[in-house]
């Protein structure tokens, strides 16, 4: 009986339980070895939202180490090389703005990482990542409090969730259970629990890459 | 009396124009669905396109890639909460959205027509739907007569002047016409058209079962999303309960 009672409770773990090691890849990465500046350039987005400006919010630091925690990783975790450094223009992109009419921009995610591929290949040629301010999650509280103890670290935490979009990483998939059933920690490409990532489901700042997400990559 | 019948006979005689004004074919070329251009969901913050294929263009001899075009993958990355699972939040949701909806409709996409946005920034489809079931009516103007609709959202593809770019919405993704969809739509009075509520209001058929088209859900199989049933729960349930 109690055997019995000791596989049901494995067996609906491993039900809830949606984390994949090695992390799931995406199609397209920087080349290997490429040096990609990124820039924050002044951003006059169109209605719906607030262009606002990284330094003055007082993010340039956080959104920098979290390209050092992948470029320090790409040169000593894994065989990627791709090293990342800042400058006045880039092809990595990084804007702030706030979200002033959540529904008519019908945007519900935190961050969001466009990535440009060469058609027909596996290259990344730019990216740019979005963080939208004041958003409301999907599943219906705010993705952010700046006010918190932990805005910083959920700011560097996602970018560097975002900047994975760019070297070949895909989303961890979501499962039942609170955090999507997602092992905390386990990978840079889980999903952020809660406000601020308050669950700590992403690997804290400056953890460096996990093994998980090192393996996945080229 | 004579005056009694001919208001009768005019107002008969409306009635079947209006008629006749929902049944004509709905086509894509129509002046006044350039409006989409301008909705805010269409208009993604950003590089204009133009500009982005420009310099991606002159860049590609310097990475040794022959120029095809340009693809451009946006990321679906949603936050989860650390008190619920997700089902129970999706749920929630398509609850609210069933009240939101100006209409809930199932069916299939038959054409598309592609367009970059106001802003240069975006591109987004206009699709004729064929509607074959409705399962929450349009009060302002009912869909019953309505064989096919416009339905405008995010994402696709197009050539500009520097070739061929897709924009690849994992939270948008394009409709397939061999597919059968169930969208939350909102009406758009301007064009007589509609758009998608937000990124959780298209779900796609899988067998018997509904998928979120998201890219962020689309392996979540939620029982309560069943073919039918989930359509049931949201005419004799949901609507039911809307304030």
């Amino acid at each position: 009986m109690r055997h019995n009672i000791a596989l049901l409770l494995t067996l609906s773990f491993v039900m809830n339980v949606r984390a994949d090691c090695p992390t799931p890849q995406s199609p397209a990465a920087w080349p290997n070895g490429l040096g990609v500046s990124y820039a924050f350039p002044a951003n006059n987005p169109p209605p719906c939202w607030r262009g606002e400006s990284i330094s003055a919010l007082g993010l340039t630091s956080d959104i920098s180490a979290a390209f050092g925690q992948w470029t320090n990783a790409n040169q000593s975790q894994n065989n990627s090389g791709v090293g990342f450094y800042y400058s006045n223009s880039g092809p990595f992109s990084v804007f702030v703005q706030t979200v002033v009419d959540p529904i008519g921009c019908g945007v519900s995610v935190a961050a969001q990482t466009f990535v440009a591929i060469y058609e027909g290949t596996g290259i990344v040629v730019s990216a740019q990542t979005y963080f939208y301010l004041g958003s409301n999650g999907g599943l219906g509280f705010p993705n952010y409090d700046p006010n918190s103890a932990n805005y910083h670290a959920f700011i560097q935490k996602l970018m560097v969730h975002e900047i994975g979009h760019s070297m070949g990483l895909a989303n961890q998939p979501l499962g039942a259970g609170p955090c999507a059933g997602q092992v905390a920690g386990q990978s840079v490409m889980n999903a952020a629990c809660g406000t601020n990532d308050v669950a700590n489901n992403l690997p804290a700042a400056m953890v460096g890459l996990t093994s998980c997400d090192n393996q996945s990559l080229p | 009396m004579n005056s009694r019948l001919s208001f009768g006979l005019a107002a008969g005689a409306i009635s079947a124009l209006a008629m006749l004004a929902q049944t004509a074919p709905v086509t894509l070329d129509q002046p006044k669905l350039s409006t989409h251009a301008g909705l805010p969901a269409h208009n993604p913050p950003g590089i204009p396109l133009v500009q982005l294929m420009s310099q991606s263009k002159a860049a590609a001899p310097s990475r040794g890639v022959v120029w095809k075009g340009l693809s451009i993958v946006g990321s679906d990355d949603e936050s989860v909460s650390p008190t619920a699972p997700v089902s129970k939040l999706l749920l929630e949701q398509y609850a609210k959205q069933a009240c939101r909806a100006d209409a809930i409709v199932v069916g299939h996409p038959t054409q598309s027509a592609f367009h970059l946005s106001a802003s240069g920034t975006g591109i987004y489809g206009d699709y004729i739907f064929s509607v074959e079931s409705i399962v929450k009516d349009n009060t302002s103007a009912t869909l019953r007569q309505t064989p096919q609709i416009i339905v405008t959202r995010p994402g696709g593809s197009l050539t500009l002047s520097d070739g061929p770019v897709t924009l690849d919405l994992k939270a948008f993704p394009k409709l397939e016409s061999d597919r059968t969809y169930l969208m939350f739509l909102r009406h758009l009075p301007q064009t007589s058209g509609y758009s998608i509520i937000d990124s959780l209001s298209t779900l796609v058929a899988r067998d018997t079962q509904w998928m979120i088209a998201r890219g962020a859900f689309l392996d979540s199989v939620l029982p309560e999303l069943l073919r039918g049933s989930f359509e049931a729960t949201i005419t004799t349930s949901w609507l039911t309960r809307c304030k």
